[in-house]
């Protein structure tokens, strides 16, 4: 039996659908059975991250209506893992399109079948949210570190709190560390004080992401990448509930800089030489 | 024509519990008890009667036609129920028992004079706290004079709220509230007696909701933008130091919501 986890935010561009391809093929890498599930209803991306929009057929809604057999005849095996999967959404219908007792049904059904169903939520707190948590077991909050994200998260837990579902765990992405040695951007401490839930991972800004998103392939698989090897830390105590504890990767400075600092030169100094 | 209910009947242990729709026309839902009591009259005549008047401003002449129906019908009032003060001592004046109790059928009033502010739209999914069933026997209370408002005070219902307050999360409640966490960015408390929270302040808090005098808030760290006081609004941004890292307890004074020191 797998596990549900509803990948959520509230606010929108925070990075769910880049956290649950890189989280899902993070999983595949480590040898589990995953399914990703695109409950984004009208603005589908999930396929277009991992490279697999175009060998869509069918579709979550086509699923629920029934016009193809089963979930097997939508599901999408990865170009480069034969053990994960994608099931896409659709793009020309709207969230309507599903109730959440159908999605509860299809999360029961592709439980039986793969060890990690991932979904990925839409922004806001309306239909397609309800459609979203409606089958989850777990919840991974994804936020930014900055005023409105940490606000709309609050909003989502509150919610899922309510219906005493789905023990959330959170990730702070796109974090900037020296901005935040600055006083630039709300420290991780703040993000936890006003949202006091326990933090799954830390993701750093990375470029990466940008580059990574347009070929199509996650930057979990990319060694150089700083967010890549943040994911991998989080795929690791998703698969192993005591593993190592959280911690920001800090920017490896440049080797001028490194020289700089090994002459004892400060770094302006430097840049006016 | 379709006619709306505008009074709903309930058992309680303690007798009928009537409620009176707050913003219906009084004369039109007196007419309906009265047609509720014709169509139970062994009811009525066997259980002693409370009425729930929620947030409604009742005048002398609405009171007179409430009580001249009921000695019409022959039905025994136990005591009424209204978190107006105005109308708790109306009725006191006639010799009628009078508590705060819930909030009634509609939507609760943001204002002392009871205007009802929007409730949240049917879609959201929020779960604002519900208030607990009004006591089952209005205690036994003479009229209430001046110098007994202290005990009445002390006796008013208290609502524990034992977690933290997330964003849209709403409680309501006639009595005090005391919330053991934080109240958070987006949450509210509306309370018709003191708020007490002990924890961080960051959302809004509206105390004495329905004239109580003296209605305080207490927090043990107050950063709200603002504090609700009966009709005031108080901007009590935090420029002077004490307010952050101190327990703060802000109340009326002179007009304007004042904080000082909790302790001090």
């Amino acid at each position: 039996m797998g596990k549900v986890i509803v990948v959520t935010s509230g606010k929108g561009g925070v990075g769910k659908t880049t956290a649950t391809a890189n989280l899902g093929t993070g999983l595949a890498q480590a040898g589990k059975s995953v399914v990703l599930l695109d409950a984004d209803i009208g603005l589908r991306n999930l396929d277009l991250v991992l490279g697999l929009e175009n060998r869509i057929v069918f579709d979550l809604v086509d699923v629920v209506e029934k016009k193809c057999r089963s979930f097997r005849a939508a599901l999408i095996k990865d170009k480069r893992f034969d053990n994960m999967h994608l099931l896409p959404a659709a793009q020309s219908r709207e969230k309507d399109a599903v109730k959440p007792e159908q999605m509860k049904v299809l999360c029961n059904e592709l439980r039986q079948q793969f060890d990690f169903v991932l979904i990925d939520c839409p922004a806001g707190i309306e239909h397609g949210f309800r459609n979203a948590i409606a089958g989850a077991d777990e919840a991974i909050i994804v936020t930014n570190p900055e005023v409105s994200a940490v606000r709309d998260a609050d909003r989502v837990i509150g919610l899922l709190e309510a219906e005493e579902k789905c023990n959330p765990h959170l990730i702070v992405n796109r974090v900037k560390p020296e901005l935040m040695k600055k006083g630039q951007m709300l420290s991780i401490q703040d993000v936890q004080e006003i949202l006091n839930v326990k933090i799954l991972g830390i993701v750093p800004e990375d470029e990466k992401i940008l580059r990574a998103s347009n070929r199509g392939e996650p930057a979990v698989l990319d060694p150089s990448s700083r967010a890549g090897a943040a994911y991998r830390e989080i795929v690791g105590r998703l698969t192993n509930p005591e593993a190592a504890p959280v911690v920001i990767h800090k920017e490896q400075p440049s080797f001028m800089t490194r020289v700089w600092r090994a002459l004892g030169i400060s770094e302006e100094m430097a840049n006016h030489a | 024509m379709i006619s709306k209910e505008y009074v709903t009947m309930k058992g309680t242990r303690g007798g009928i519990l009537v409620n009176i729709h707050e913003e219906c026309p009084f004369a039109e839902a007196v007419a309906q008890f009265r047609a509720s009591i014709t169509q139970n009259q062994a009811l009525f005549h066997g259980s002693p009667l409370s009425v729930d008047l929620g947030w409604r401003e009742v005048g002398e002449g609405d009171q007179a036609i409430l009580l001249e129906m009921l000695g019409e019908m022959g039905v025994r009032l136990l005591g009424v129920i209204s978190t107006s003060l105005a109308t708790r001592r109306l009725f006191e004046a006639r010799g009628v028992k009078a508590i705060i109790g819930s909030l009634g059928l509609a939507r609760h009033g943001g204002r002392s004079r009871g205007k009802a502010v929007d409730p949240p739209s049917a879609e959201e999914p929020e779960q604002p706290v519900e208030a607990p069933a009004p006591p089952e026997e209005i205690p036994a209370a003479a009229a209430v004079t001046l110098d007994e408002t202290a005990t009445v005070a002390l006796a008013d219902p208290t609502m524990l709220v034992r977690k933290t307050l997330r964003s849209g999360q709403k409680v309501q409640y006639a009595g005090n509230v005391v919330v053991l966490g934080d109240v958070n960015a987006g949450a509210e408390v509306v309370a018709g007696g003191d708020v007490i929270v002990l924890g961080n302040v960051r959302g809004t808090v509206h105390a004495g909701v329905g004239g109580k005098a003296g209605a305080v808030v207490l927090a043990l760290n107050l950063h709200a933008p603002q504090v609700r006081i009966g009709d005031v609004i108080g901007f009590v941004n935090a420029q002077k130091g004490y307010h952050n890292n101190a327990a703060v307890m802000a109340r009326i004074h002179e007009g304007n919501v004042a904080t000082t020191l909790y302790g001090n």
